[in-house]
């Protein structure tokens, strides 16, 4: 590889999408070459300021309801077809997708979905997590900004740990159960880093499952554990190249029934949440600075 | 009968759907705001993938990736849009572009940087979406498909319909074609200092430059 090589796969590099080859050649190239290695340095420094700006609102509550309303409406529309191609062609009454389409009319007119409709993420659940996550986001900006002068990553650090809240409270579904190293499985390569579960097992501390969490800021896994009978569940999120060079930071904070404690080890940032306001971390967690 | 069978069906359909569909929702319209020209569009855009999303959701395979599918959906039906309104009434999209570059905040045209000021855009909130949305539908749409979505480009390759070759390149002008127009911001905010348009190709070259500007000086 040479210098103008460096500037066209600039970003192939950064994203992490070079094989095995092409990363060493590049990492010969650019170790030997300053220019070259400013130009990385440079990027990669965009990159992550591009990456963590995104405006991230959520889908206002009208879009929601007009896509329920309107998914309603097509199921009552068309029932027959879609009916004709599940069961064969076979005719007959077709009274349960009136229901069906009955239940989402309820749906829209009530404005939420009643829990016994969906038993996982909804948009009820969602609206009862917005008005406790941003309450407990700007905490952690004090804490984390307090720690680590740098918007950007306060700025993640917001964010990430908005997401873990958020996804304590929709109970995903998980991908893999018990075993992680089946979870692993799931994991695409480059969360293969993140294959450690972040907290270790006991007699009164149960892996229930994980899976992967794509969207949001990066890539994240979410495992789920069972501690003395409460769920408990931690999100790990490998950072952006170039986060190994940030200060690391650990916080605990509690704001009203949660518990949340973030740290950062390496590229991997991991957030706890449990619902328990006398959930104690230093009781469960692995070491964070061990790996 | 029969019937229970059926309603089984359609009740799998509509939970399915909303355990495996609906939960992105957020993720669709977080990335429609940056492609499309306006909220209400967005909304739209969103609004008309999952109706196409409910009426394919047969031949979804449940339990794949469900929010590649969607975004699939998303982006083609963004991009169709775009076309059809190319075909269509060229002048309308003319005028958004146009409207785009003349903005007094994004001034267009290319900017020579160096390495060291590149990066200093200043504050980056709110002016992102402005920029990016000069730059062309297609770099915009893997832009942020893996920028702010986190796809890898083997997954952005099959949401776009296109090979990862294509994938690279439209990530890679997206990306500089944003960076030109947010240099360009920072330029106009006072942010930066404009780099000379040529810089020195040689030492010699440089002195004689730096001799020349002082003999003017003086």
């Amino acid at each position: 590889m040479n210098c103008s090589d460096v500037e066209r796969y600039v970003y192939v590099y950064l994203d992490g999408e070079f094989g095995e080859r092409e990363l060493r050649e590049f990492e010969v190239h650019t170790a030997q070459c300053e220019s070259c290695r400013q130009r990385v340095a440079a990027e990669e420094q965009y990159l992550l300021r591009l990456q963590s700006q995104w405006e991230l609102p959520r889908a206002p509550d009208a879009l929601r309801q007009r896509i329920q309303a309107s998914i309603a409406a097509e199921s009552r529309e068309e029932p027959r077809s879609s009916l004709r191609r599940a069961v064969g062609g076979f005719e007959g009454p077709l009274w349960f997708s009136g229901a069906f389409a009955a239940a989402l009319a309820l749906v829209v007119f009530w404005g939420e979905v009643p829990s016994v409709f969906v038993e996982s993420p909804s948009p009820a659940g969602a609206r009862v997590t917005s008005g406790l996550g941003p309450a407990l986001a700007s905490s952690m900006t004090e804490v984390s900004s307090a720690v680590v002068p740098n918007r950007a990553l306060s700025l993640v650090s917001n964010e990430l740990v908005d997401n873990a809240l958020e996804t304590h409270q929709i109970d995903l579904p998980l991908e893999a159960r018990g075993n992680p190293s089946v979870g692993s499985r799931f994991m695409s390569p480059e969360l293969l880093a993140l294959q450690r579960p972040p907290l270790e097992e006991s007699s009164d501390t149960r892996l229930l499952g994980s899976r992967v969490l794509r969207g949001g800021l990066a890539k994240s896994v979410l495992f789920a554990y069972d501690h003395c009978g409460v769920r408990v569940t931690a999100v790990q999120t490998m950072m952006p190249r170039g986060w190994e060079r940030m200060g690391g930071f650990y916080s605990e904070d509690r704001r009203g029934d949660h518990t949340v404690v973030t740290w950062r080890d390496g590229r991997v940032v991991t957030t706890i949440v449990s619902p328990d306001p006398r959930f104690d971390p230093m009781r469960m967690r692995s070491a964070p600075a061990s790996r | 009968m029969f019937g229970w069978n059926r309603g089984d069906d359609e009740t799998t359909k509509g939970t399915d759907f909303e355990r495996e569909a609906l939960v992105h929702m957020d993720a669709l319209y977080r990335s429609a705001l940056y492609m499309a020209r306006s909220p209400e569009q967005a909304e739209d855009l969103v609004q008309e993938t999952y109706l196409k999303a409910f009426r394919a959701f047969d031949r979804y395979k449940r339990g794949t990736n469900c929010r590649a599918w969607l975004f699939r959906i998303l982006t083609n039906t963004f991009l169709n849009t775009k076309r059809r309104k190319i075909r269509d009434v060229a002048y309308l999209d003319e005028m958004d572009t146009s409207e785009a570059t003349a903005s007094p905040m994004l001034p267009g045209g290319t900017h020579r940087m160096n390495p060291e000021q590149a990066f200093e855009f200043g504050d980056l909130s709110g002016v992102v979406k402005e920029a990016l949305a000069a730059v062309p539908a297609d770099f915009r749409t893997a832009v942020v498909l893996a920028d702010m979505q986190d796809f890898s480009y083997k997954e952005i390759a099959e949401i776009m319909g296109c090979p990862v070759g294509t994938v690279m390149s439209r990530i890679y002008r997206g990306r500089k074609l944003l960076q030109e127009r947010l240099h360009g911001h920072a330029v106009a905010q006072g942010i930066v200092q404009e780099t000379p348009e040529e810089e020195p190709t040689s030492l010699a070259e440089y002195r004689a430059r730096r001799e020349e500007s002082r003999g003017g000086g003086s």
